[in-house]
């Protein structure tokens, strides 16, 4: 569910990104190689976190305090 | 197509009227588009028609060079050329005008050289005037002395004037009463040469000599006019052979002699002679650099106006030689290539500089039909140049391939993030980004030297560096290795009581949560984790480090196994790109099976296991995959391996594919290859043979016809058969050649079978190479949390005093920036380089392409003279 949650929150901002540079006054080239990036950022971002996230989730180790 | 792929390029020739050849070329280094091919590549530098303009251009590159080292000497400042205008001038002239100046400036160097030589020994001479008066003073008082006593003693004449010698001949005037007239050399020397002087002296003369000398401190020299160590010296003698002896001596050790009277007033008067004189010699110095120096004002004014033009020139004259020239009907012949979206550009250029030679004619700019690979050109703006800079070190891209610069600019930067992850580090090093991209266009003026120049042209790599950086440290939740709370509280309780979660409470009340750390804290609520990056509750547990271990190697796989699909994906771009159907079948497909089958089954297990909390060993899973398919649970022994319902079937479908694939990618290509070469060669055996010579041959006829009809501005390029279509065709052979000439099965079989092996082993070897991602994330948040712990908290927790936490925070400063930031940051850089060269490129990148280089002022302008 939260995960779910997060990954929306991701494609929140691939859609602002992709808003931004869609309505920006760059040629249409320029446009297409911001698209890659921004969808570049964002996919390499929602992965590490996603990542981070799914393995907490049922982790198989405790932390167990020192001392 | 901005970035994806290199620009499109054609072929053209220019068919320029010799008239107008040196404008039209200047339009074009304008323009800076066109890449000149050498026509006369088998002509030596000195054969070719312009060597004589190109030597003119090099001697007044040197006299420039003079001007500038003059200019500098005398420390003035060299203005910037304001505009293309100032002090632009004809060819000639300026070499005219260049040489009368090297002539005028040489000759007031001379004159400055000849002044201050007489000028310096002058000084000396004044010097050796004041120091050796003295010795003679000396002399006269002691000799009056001794005369004095002399007289008391013995009665000898008192008529008699008092002798300077008398002291010297004390012993000798017992006997022989003087019958030999002492003679004297008086000068300077210097003092590092004085002890040998007087040694050889002394020999010379078998000891029958008197030196004197005095260390008169630094002097200028006047034959090198550099400032020496010198003693003013008076070196008596007695004899004539002695004075010849003296003198060579003196000579050898290039001592300066100077005229000294002996009489008293003579030496007065020429004292005051040689005050006035250098009186005298200082106006005139002083006149002369005043002349000078408004010489070189003049000439830095437009100095830097004239090298830019002189390296123009230079460049023009360069590329006027790769034309081949056709003497008869004054005509140069030029073959260039141009990128497609600048061939407007380059026939406005064309067209006006036709007008501005008022030649009768225009040039002819039409595209030419070759086999030869085009250069590779990026058009890349400040932002992406360096990124495409990081792919062009390791190689430049075969015309039109897919280019890995785009994915670069985002992966590179997050891969290094990856390894750098600190919320901190990521802080400190956007500042410094920061600092260079908003000083930019200062800094840009500045030669930065070496490192912080290359630092500066990577400005945009740093920068999105760091920002990645700090999200990557708020994932891994470190800052300086302090962990944060920004994004909510722990979802750690105590087992025992769920309402203690703060870790800090528990350590300090030990008895309220034993459990705590024994089997350790309990998740409140399994299934939902700390909303973003790892729980603070980690932070300092015993069981931190093999956690996040575990946490970042698996990571690692699945970053890696993403990024070496992005690069196999882009192989099937390229493969579509060129049409080349075959290699998507027999290279592309299986590829994505055997990379996905293997380790794309792992990243899913791995997924798996973390949603599911399933205890099972991936280890084992995939290991046993091999040694014993369709055995999953150890035959009952380990039943936590068997995380679904038909895994056994699914990964023996999935062995029996990548087994399968692997002959895929090996065996069809070549043999296909083979059978359609042996269907052309039947077909064109038909119709009689038609070499690669043919084509040539053609080509060639088509140019001359050209020639002939050529010489009205033309309506250029469309006639003309879609010369760049060619140029695709041509380049989509891709690996397997233009399908012309020789097919050497075995080569190509010993190819595919390199390439299939490389694939294979590499796709264990390039996965386990991303598990650097890990090593180096672990050594940086190690080396971080113990420079914290023992440098800053431990000086703090030992109850050091002010000093010692000082002292402390200093060396935990210097830890920080020296050996994370720089250190750290330096071997991240290059481990991210590596992936991305070695285990992303090496699935898509040729790389075997040459750069685009055009003639272009732009880049002329910034070489240097």
């Amino acid at each position: 569910m939260g995960f779910w949650l997060g990954t929306l929150v991701f494609a929140i901002f691939e859609a602002l990104g992709f808003g931004l540079v869609h309505f920006s006054a760059k040629p249409k080239p320029t446009k297409l190689l911001h698209h890659t990036l921004v969808g570049t950022t964002v996919v390499c971002c929602w992965m590490m976190w996603g990542i981070v996230y799914l393995a907490q989730m049922h982790p198989l180790i405790r932390p167990i305090l020192q001392g | 197509m901005e970035l994806f792929r290199s620009e499109e390029m054609q072929l053209c020739q220019l068919m320029i009227p010799a008239e107008a050849a040196h404008d039209t070329i200047t339009a074009l280094g304008e323009v800076g588009m066109l890449q000149f091919k050498d026509l006369n590549a088998e002509r030596t530098a000195f054969q070719r028609t312009y060597a004589n303009q190109i030597k003119r251009c090099d001697e007044m590159a040197r006299q420039l060079r003079f001007f500038t080292t003059e200019v500098e000497k005398a420390g003035i400042l060299v203005a910037p050329r304001l505009s293309s205008e100032q002090g632009a001038m004809d060819f000639d002239a300026l070499e005219h005008k260049l040489a009368q100046l090297e002539s005028e400036l040489l000759e007031l160097n001379g004159n400055s050289d000849r002044l201050h030589r007489s000028h310096n020994e002058l000084l000396e001479l004044q010097l050796v005037l004041e120091r050796a008066g003295t010795f003679f003073d000396d002399a006269r008082s002691s000799a009056d002395r001794a005369q004095r006593e002399s007289a008391t003693a013995s009665y000898v004449d008192s008529a008699r004037t008092p002798d300077i010698g008398a002291p010297l001949l004390e012993s000798a005037q017992a006997f022989e009463p003087k019958s030999v007239q002492l003679g004297f050399a008086a000068g300077t020397i210097p003092v590092e040469k004085l002890a040998a002087f007087e040694r050889l002296l002394f020999r010379a003369t078998r000891g029958n000599m008197f030196l004197k000398h005095t260390p008169v401190g630094s002097v200028a020299d006047p034959a090198s006019g550099e400032r020496v160590e010198k003693s003013v010296f008076v070196v008596f003698f007695a004899g004539e052979r002695a004075r010849q002896k003296v003198l060579k001596i003196c000579e050898a050790f290039s001592a300066n002699r100077y005229p000294f009277p002996e009489d008293l007033t003579r030496q007065r008067q020429m004292n005051a002679e040689v005050n006035s004189r250098l009186r005298e010699l200082h106006t005139t110095l002083e006149a002369g650099d005043r002349l000078r120096e408004g010489v070189l004002q003049a000439i830095a004014l437009t100095l830097d106006a004239w090298s830019i033009q002189v390296r123009r020139e230079k460049g023009i004259y360069h590329t006027l030689n790769k034309l081949s020239v056709d003497v008869t009907r004054k005509v140069l012949v030029a073959e260039a290539w141009v990128p497609l979206a600048a061939r407007a550009r380059v026939q406005d250029a064309l067209r006006t500089a036709a007008a501005r030679a008022s030649s009768a004619v225009g040039t002819v700019f039409q595209p030419v039909v070759t086999y030869e690979p085009p250069p590779t050109f990026h058009q890349t703006s400040k932002t992406t140049a360096a990124f495409q800079g990081i792919v062009d070190a390791y190689g430049i891209a075969r015309y039109r391939e897919a280019n890995p610069g785009v994915f670069t600019i985002i992966t590179f930067p997050f891969l290094f993030a990856v390894m750098f992850g600190d919320i901190g580090h990521g802080i400190l090093m956007l500042m410094f980004a920061l600092l260079l991209v908003l000083r930019e266009k200062k800094l840009m003026k500045h030669d930065l030297g070496d490192i912080l120049g290359m630092m500066f042209g990577g400005r945009y790599i740093i920068l999105l560096m760091s920002i990645f950086s700090i999200f990557t440290g708020l994932i891994y939740n470190e800052m300086f290795s302090v962990v944060t709370t920004w994004f909510g509280n722990t979802r750690f309780a105590c087992a025992t009581d769920a309402s203690l979660t703060d870790p800090v409470q528990i350590m300090m009340d030990r008895d309220s949560c034993p459990s705590a750390f024994i089997t350790g804290l309990e998740m409140t609520t399994r299934g939902q984790p700390f909303a973003f990056g790892v729980d603070p509750a980690w932070h300092g547990t015993r069981t931190e480090l093999s956690y996040l271990n575990s946490l970042k190697m698996k990571m690692s796989i699945l970053l890696g196994v993403a990024q070496m699909n992005a690069g196999i994906i882009l192989s099937y771009f390229n493969q579509r790109y060129y049409s080349d159907m075959l290699s998507t079948v027999c290279e592309f497909i299986p590829q994505m099976i055997f990379l996905n089958g293997l380790f794309g089954y792992l990243c899913i297990l791995i997924v798996m296991k973390w949603a599911t909390g399933s205890t099972a060993d991936l280890y084992h899973t995939l290991i046993y995959m091999f040694l014993n398919p369709g055995d999953v649970d150890c035959g009952g022994k380990c039943p936590e391996n068997k995380m679904f319902a038909g895994q056994a079937g699914l990964q023996v479908f999935l062995l029996i594919i990548c087994f399968i694939s692997v002959p895929c990618m090996l065996l069809p290509k070549p043999l296909i290859l083979k059978k359609r070469h042996e269907k052309r060669s039947q077909a064109s055996a038909s119709y009689g043979l038609l070499s690669p010579d043919d084509n040539a041959f053609r080509f060639q006829r088509f140019t001359d016809e050209e020639s002939v009809s050529g010489g009205e501005l033309g309506t250029a390029g469309h006639t003309r058969a879609p010369a760049h279509g060619a140029n695709g065709g041509g380049g989509g052979g891709g690996d397997h050649g233009h399908g012309d000439g020789e097919f050497d099965f075995g080569e190509v079989m010993v190819h595919q079978m390199i390439h299939t092996i490389e694939f294979v082993l590499g796709a264990v070897s390039n996965t386990a190479s991303y598990l650097r991602l890990w090593a180096l994330s672990l050594a940086h948040s190690q080396l971080s949390s113990v420079f914290y712990d023992r440098l800053l908290m431990g000086s703090i927790r030992g109850g050091g005093s002010p000093i010692a936490i000082f002292v402390a925070f200093f060396v935990f400063t210097c830890a920080t920036l020296g050996v994370l930031m720089v250190m750290e940051s330096l071997s991240a850089f290059l481990h991210a380089m590596r992936l991305h060269w070695v285990e992303f490129q090496n699935k898509f990148y040729h790389g075997d392409g040459y750069q685009f280089t055009p003639f272009s002022f732009e880049t002329i302008d910034k070489e240097p003279l």
